[in-house]
């Protein structure tokens, strides 16, 4: 009895002890653009996000800072504040004599939250003890953030598994879960791997917003497996611990007591896993987060206790149903663990694609893309940053324009060098000086932006607004700042002109921004992702997480299809590798991946191995390699992706090759593919990578053709003609000369009639 | 001579509807150039379009069997150019953000649709200028002549000039008993010798006297009337009611004509009964305000009227529209009085009566050969007062007589009329061009809406390649930025003039263009205000570029743009400020180049053969090829007169002999009755002479040229304003007493 008392103990402490683990993030992690941040002037300060899960519970963090200050600086007076949600959590000196330095700081655990964390670095730099500029050059430190890091340990602080807490486990934060398990029974049925698979692993990849997510399909055995039993000799398979280990998630390949597992499958489908009461619970599309407890054999954790999402129905059709629920839910508003969905409007794939987007002709005030009044008080330099999506293949007439219509003002007492500069994707557009001391409001005021500084996917509007103090006029004086004062209303709107949806292709660059032509946002077709065999699975889910990751909207689309025959409608993209290559037909591409390779080396052919962007490349040129080798050889450990004009399919589609020497190398080169680092990197239409820091190789090579709505047969036109402007002018001069003649026989006729009267 | 075939039968255009088809698909061509492709496309293309119309254009130039095949691609492309920057403008780039913004934007592209449409109809009307042969009455059966009046209206001119047109008229080649001169004399009616003005009443009477006095003296017939009504027009129509020829010449009383005017023109009378109208060109025998304040090139430079008389006229003629210009023209009494006479509900009577006898279906020919030797107005006031006579008459035929819906005409001749009357519109697009920039550089007002690239691709050569067919049509008889600058003068005033015949059509009344006038002194303009004004607008719109380059850096492109436009528009008034300033006028006569073998002959028998310089009425310079070692006060030069088939003796007084260049001037004295007609034949009645002026003249130079020509003033001008103005300034403060104008 007494040992049963301890088994219960020890398997209660496994259950709910959390152990902390720790994990190391570079700071540059949390930020975009450069890694070196360096702080000028006499106060500067830069802020850090750091987001956590909500279901992360920090144990313990450090901070270690990697700084180098100017020698120029007073030692007494010039410091670094490091603070943590606005609480000081260290204060660092600058001391001339040791200009780099790297601090270590401990991050008080009381001081996380749940959500996004603020980490300010503010210094305050002197080089004299009075009458300072304060704009000196010599006031400044760097921070290397690539070398900073922030080490957290860090457990699951969750008991009770409802539903909310999905968005917890997958969580783009610390904490959050960056590789998930789909348990399946052995017997595949075709919808489940068409469309139920695909669309959790979006599902999941989508709660994880931008960090990548490895989705791994695994088998259960159809009854239930029974651990060894070792050195318990002892032991006894009673009834009851037949039943308690039925409970348990016996079938984890890698039992992990901290991460969420995925069941999928009918309930009949899952009667060798679920116990009778689960199964009869399941009567519709269900969903269903769980606890699995612990299963203890003497003073053995056989099975540790887990955490379980259920996607499941009685028919097929239900538990593809479930998936979809699964995949557009909010996880905030289920607080219970299981739910059953009755029915569903309005849950199309061109519907949801187009719901995540600015519809061109259309007006928008800021507010309507969720933009909060931004207010700026104190001298400095501030910025606010719009950000919106537009469709991938969002294409306007030269000439057409965005109007942006800002709602804005700043308060009485600005000083000289007072501004506010507007960007758009980095392109300047608009700069006013703020130099009305009296202050000044504006209601629409209006910028007319060329549309073509917009480009399809995500765009960004900067608004970079410097308030600076009056001058004093007398030396050593410094006027206080706290009067000054900018707003930016979210009542400002956007008017977007009208648009089509044509696109030039191949593109990785836009595939990668916005899983064009996946995600297509105006009509969207069936697509799929074909691998050879099931050996592919994890790979091909993988990747469709991360493209609904990019497309931040589950594509229903997007189907996986097994085999070697490739889909002729729509675009496709194919994994596979060398052998299973061989079947796929590409005599015509100018890159070929089979049992022999066609590669076109760079030094055969010229302007086309460079990487084009679409946005840069106005010049149209017909890029078709004229070299290329033949070979035969292994691929090696890295990964290919080829871009290239889907041969079979009837309209205009793209067909991407994504292919490795062997399945194995092809998931670790797809992990590779889907980090932050890689990912971005996409370019061109041919694509090689061996990790995940920087392609090996990014060219353009093949000739680029229109993917477009042809309904909008004008604007197809007007891209066609644009990239044939010879034919046109062609047509026009022979057009020109037909006329021409005609005229002037017609005229010398005329002259004729006339003379016969002289 | 050709044989005068008098069965002409009315002649069926039935090519034209094909014309029309085919000028439609021209302007299509247009729609299809406007394809929708990419600025940078369009900028090549438009570049190639530009290239290809450069070529045409050197190639029509050349006379050359596919000369006009050539024109006609060039001509195709410049309007498909037209309709696709036009197309263009109103799709793409109209946007406003106010109503101010709204009404500016409209009215430069109302300025520009105006400046297109007659670029276009331009092209039409010389697409294919017709060269007629010349014609003559030798060989012709005496009995068929025609007998011809020859009116001469005069209304203030003196009787010096109006003795010079009779004479000359009097010389005509022409069977004496079927001519008749007649002086229609509207400065001695009845009205004016009884007027209220005792003053004004002996001056008319005197004037009576006079002009009777010279038609007895020169045997020729006098005509006055009861009452000036119907101005020109009613004094001709009052005379052909008392005189029966069978045809009317009508001269103006500066007009003198050659002695073979009628000889080239009654033969198109004869050969085609439904020509109601012969018209020959006005040659200026002067230059006019600008040619001689500024250019100072009269006979090195296409004059103003060289346009229209040797291309515009010809184009008319091709499509049967060209019209009566009031002066040097034959006309059918027969058809006339089918109208009434010369038609007089407008200020322009001679295009109003054209345009009526027109839709008639009645024909007119135009004989491009100089037959008639005019005066030009010598101020820039008498020279403003006749286009505003002409702006206004036209504006009232458009308004009044509605050419592009009259019944009868064909839709060429519409086009003929509207072409020529739509030009007289420009005082508006001239305006806006000019304060344009202002709406942009000073009050902010965005004008145009469009990117740099798209400016280089559709404005650029939409301009380029106006001026490319512009130089291939016009390019011997108008030099670069001439119009722009002739335009510029006149807009002002001519604006005034168009908005009140706008609001009332029938208000203005015929004023008489004052000619002869003297300049014996160099002086400014009194309508020079207005300019002062205009340049400080552009001065302040200058500088408010500057100012906005530097605060607004980020519209560098557009300010750019528009601050060329604006100092453009600043360098052509600094022209116009040099034509401000009347330079005085050393002879009463011009003297024009002449080229004519004489002979002298001194007092002491000696002679010298010579070659004339320069030649007028008043006297001429000579180039003697021996030493002239003993030149007499009195010699007398001894030509060859065309005009009078004969050697002719003119006595002359010797003012100047260059021993080291071999140069004689002379003044003719001629004493007898002979002498002076022998005179005036040989200096005003060749009308060789006159082509050979005119073809020495017009000849095509570069651009640069041109524009140097135009726009090489520096600030000069300015300076001579300036120190007018402040001579007056010192004059009304009573600072100094003697008047301030500036004496050159």
């Amino acid at each position: 009895m007494k040992k049963n008392w301890l088994v219960f103990l020890a398997s209660l402490i496994v259950s709910f002890t959390a152990h902390g683990q720790n994990h190391v993030y570079k700071l540059s992690d949390f930020i975009a653009g450069d890694s070196m941040v360096r702080l000028h002037g006499a106060a500067a300060s830069m802020d850090i996000a750091i987001p956590l899960s909500s279901v992360a519970e920090v144990q313990e963090a450090r901070l270690q800072l990697d700084i180098t200050s100017s020698r120029a600086l007073l030692e007494n007076r010039s410091q670094m504040f490091v603070r943590f949600n606005n609480a000081t959590i260290g204060q660092i000196a600058f001391d001339p004599q040791r200009p780099s330095l790297t601090s270590e700081i401990t991050i008080p655990k009381a001081l996380w939250r749940t959500g996004f964390n603020n980490l300010s670095l503010s210094v305050s730099q002197h080089y004299a003890n009075q009458c300072e500029d304060g704009g000196a050059p010599e006031l400044w430190s760097e921070v290397n953030l690539y070398n900073s890091t922030l080490t957290v340990a860090n457990t699951v602080n969750d008991n009770a598994f409802t539903l909310n807490e999905l968005s917890g486990f997958f969580n783009p934060g610390i904490g959050g879960q960056r590789q998930v398990q789909l348990y399946t029974a052995s017997e595949l049925k075709p919808l489940l791997i068409d469309q139920t698979l695909p669309l959790i692993a979006q599902a999941l990849a989508l709660r994880n917003q931008y960090q990548p997510l490895k989705v791994q399909h695994r088998v259960f055995a159809d009854k239930p497996v029974l651990p060894n039993q070792e050195d318990d000799t002892d032991w006894d398979w009673t009834e009851q611990r037949n039943r308690r280990y039925q409970q348990t998630a016996w079938y984890l390949d890698e039992p992990s007591d901290d991460v969420v597992h995925v069941l999928v499958g009918t309930a009949q489908a899952l009667t060798a896993v679920l116990t009778d009461d689960e199964i009869a619970q399941i009567d519709g599309a269900y969903l269903k987060t769980q606890r699995t407890p612990a299963f203890i054999m003497g003073d053995r954790v056989v099975v540790p206790p887990s955490y379980r999402l259920i996607v499941s129905g009685t028919t097929d059709e239900q538990v593809q149903e479930a998936a979809q629920t699964l995949a557009v839910m909010d996880d905030a508003i289920n607080l219970s663990d299981n739910l059953k969905t009755l029915s569903q409007r309005a849950l199309t794939a061109t519907h949801l694609q187009r719901n995540r987007v600015l519809v061109p002709d259309n007006h928008y005030t800021f507010e309507d893309f969720g933009i909060t009044n931004a207010n700026f008080r104190r001298n400095g330099s501030f910025n606010k940053q719009v950000s919106f999506r537009l469709p991938a293949d969002f294409y306007v007439i030269e000439n057409a324009s965005v109007d942006l219509l800002l709602d804005f003002g700043y308060g009485a007492g600005v000083g000289p060098g007072s501004v506010m500069n507007v960007t758009v994707n980095g392109e300047f557009v608009h700069g006013l000086a703020l130099d009305n001391s009296n202050g000044q409001v504006f209601r629409n005021y209006k910028l007319r932006v060329p549309a073509r500084t917009f480009k399809g996917g995500t765009n960004v509007i900067d608004f970079d607004i410097t308030l600076n103090a009056p001058l004093a006029g007398v030396p050593c004086s410094i006027v206080p700042s706290s009067h000054l004062a900018f707003q930016l209303n979210n009542s400002s709107a956007l008017v977007l002109p009208d648009a089509g949806s044509v696109s030039v292709q191949p593109d990785l660059s836009l595939f990668a921004e916005t899983a064009y032509p996946f995600a297509r946002f105006t009509a969207a077709s069936r697509t799929t992702v074909a691998v050879p065999s099931h050996g592919f699975f994890d790979s091909a889910l993988t990747l469709i997480g991360k493209l609904a990751q990019v497309a931040q909207t589950p594509l229903l689309n997007l189907h996986i299809s097994v085999g070697t025959r490739v889909s002729e409608e729509g675009s496709t993209i194919v994994l596979g590798t060398p052998e299973t290559l061989t079947e796929l037909e590409q005599s015509q591409f100018s890159t070929a991946i089979d049992a022999t390779q066609r590669w076109p080396y760079r030094l055969q052919n010229t302007l086309h191995n460079q990487i084009r962007s679409l946005t840069n490349d106005q010049s149209f040129k017909a890029m078709e390699v004229d070299g290329d080798t033949v070979q035969k050889s292994d691929l090696g450990n890295q990964g290919i992706l080829l871009a290239q004009q889907h041969p079979l399919a009837s309209q205009a589609d793209t067909l991407f090759i994504l292919a490795a020497q062997t399945p194995t190398i092809l998931q670790d080169r797809v992990n590779d593919l889907i980090s932050l680092s890689l990912w971005g990197q996409l370019a061109g239409d041919f694509f090689a990578w061996k990790d995940n820091q920087e392609p090996t190789l990014a060219m353009q090579v093949t000739r680029k053709y229109e993917v477009g709505e042809t309904e909008d047969s004008w604007l197809y036109l007007r891209l066609w003609l644009s990239n044939h402007p010879w034919y046109w002018l062609l047509g026009f001069i022979v057009s020109v000369l037909g006329v021409s003649v005609l005229l002037y026989l017609l005229l010398k006729r005329r002259n004729k009639e006339i003379e016969k009267s002289w | 001579m050709t044989s005068l075939d008098e069965s002409q039968a009315a002649r069926s255009h039935y090519t034209t509807l094909h014309l029309v088809v085919l000028f439609v698909a021209a302007f299509c061509l247009g729609f299809l150039l406007l394809a929708p492709v990419d600025a940078l496309a369009q900028l090549v293309s438009s570049f190639i379009v530009l290239v290809v119309i450069s070529l045409c254009t050197k190639e029509a130039r050349h006379t050359q069997q596919y000369q006009y095949f050539f024109r006609t691609i060039a001509l195709v492309l410049a309007i498909a150019l037209t309709t696709r920057y036009l197309l263009w403008r109103g799709i793409y780039t109209l946007s406003y953000s106010d109503v101010l913004s709204f009404i500016v934007v409209w009215l430069l592209f109302g300025a520009e649709i105006y400046a297109g449409v007659t670029s276009v109809l331009g092209a039409i009307v010389n697409a294919y200028p017709l060269t007629r042969p010349l014609q003559t009455l030798k060989g012709c059966d005496p009995t068929i002549i025609p007998s011809v009046d020859v009116m001469i209206p005069t209304y203030n001119e003196d009787a010096e000039i109006l003795e010079v047109t009779i004479r000359a008229a009097k010389m005509l080649d022409y069977p004496e008993d079927k001519l008749h001169i007649h002086l229609l004399d509207d400065g001695g009616t009845d009205e004016k010798i009884n007027a209220k003005d005792p003053v004004k009443a002996l001056a008319a009477k005197e004037r009576r006297r006079e002009m009777q006095a010279l038609c007895t003296r020169l045997n020729i017939i006098y005509h006055t009337r009861e009452k000036n009504e119907y101005a020109k027009a009613g004094n001709v129509n009052s005379a052909i009611q008392n005189t029966h020829g069978d045809l009317v010449a009508i001269l103006d009383a500066d007009h003198v004509p050659t002695t073979d005017f009628l000889d080239r023109t009654v033969p198109w009378m004869l050969k085609n009964k439904k020509v109601f109208l012969v018209q020959t060109p006005h040659f200026m025998a002067n230059p006019d305000p600008v040619e001689r304040n500024y250019f100072t090139a009269f006979s090195r430079m296409p004059s103003e009227n060289d346009m229209f008389y040797g291309t515009i006229q010809k184009g008319l003629d091709y499509w049967g529209s060209s019209f009566f210009c009031g002066s040097a023209a034959l006309l059918r009494r027969e058809h006339l009085d089918l109208v009434g006479g010369i038609s007089g509900e407008s200020i322009t009577e001679d295009a109003e009566t054209a345009l009526d006898l027109h839709k008639m279906g009645y024909e007119s020919v135009y004989v491009d050969r100089p037959m008639v030797s005019g005066l030009a107005p010598e101020t820039f006031d008498a020279f403003i007062q006749q286009r505003m006579r002409w702006a206004q008459g036209m504006t009232q035929i458009l308004l009044l007589k509605k050419p592009y819906k009259t019944q009868g005409l064909k839709w060429y001749q519409r086009v003929g009329y509207m072409s020529s009357i739509m030009f007289w519109l420009f005082p508006f697009a001239r305006v806006i061009f000019i304060l344009m920039p202002l709406a942009y550089l000073v009050f902010g007002l965005q004008v145009y809406q469009a990117s740099l690239l798209e400016v280089l691709a559709f404005t650029i050569p939409h301009v380029v390649g106006a001026y490319m067919v512009s130089t291939m049509l016009f390019g011997r008889t108008r030099w670069p930025l001439v119009s722009e600058l002739y335009e510029l003068l006149q807009c002002v005033f001519l604006l005034n003039a168009l908005v009140k015949v706008l609001m009332k059509p029938r208000a203005p009344s015929f004023v008489v263009t004052p000619k002869g006038e003297s300049l014996d002194k160099t002086f400014v303009s009194p309508l020079s205000s207005v300019f002062y004004w205009l340049m400080g607008l552009l001065i302040i719109a200058l500088f408010a570029g500057v100012y906005k380059l530097i605060a607004d850096p980020l519209l560098w492109e557009l300010t750019v743009v528009v601050m060329l436009w604006n100092s453009f528009n600043l360098l052509l008034l600094l022209s116009v400020m040099s034509v401000l300033i009347e330079r005085k006028q050393v002879r009463k006569q011009a003297r024009l180049p002449a080229t004519n073998s004489v002979t002298i002959e001194m007092e002491n028998e000696q002679a010298w053969v010579g070659n004339l310089m320069d030649l007028s009425l008043g006297g001429a310079m000579l180039h003697l090829k021996g030493e002239g070692s003993k030149v007499s006060k009195r010699a007398v030069v001894r030509g060859w007169s065309h005009a009078l088939d004969k050697y002719v003796n003119l006595p002359a007084e010797v003012l100047h002999f260059n021993r080291k260049k071999h140069t004689l001037r002379v003044r003719f004295v001629a004493e007898t009755e002979q002498q002076q007609n022998e005179l005036i034949a040989f200096v005003l009645c060749d009308s060789r002479r006159w082509l050979s002026f005119q073809r020495r003249r017009t000849r095509e130079v570069s651009y640069w040229f041109g524009a140097k020509h135009v726009l090489g003033v520096g600030l000069k001008p300015v300076y001579l304003h300036m120190l007018v103005f402040m001579g007056n300034l010192v004059r009304k403060t009573g600072l100094m007493a003697s008047p301030g104008k500036d004496n050159q």
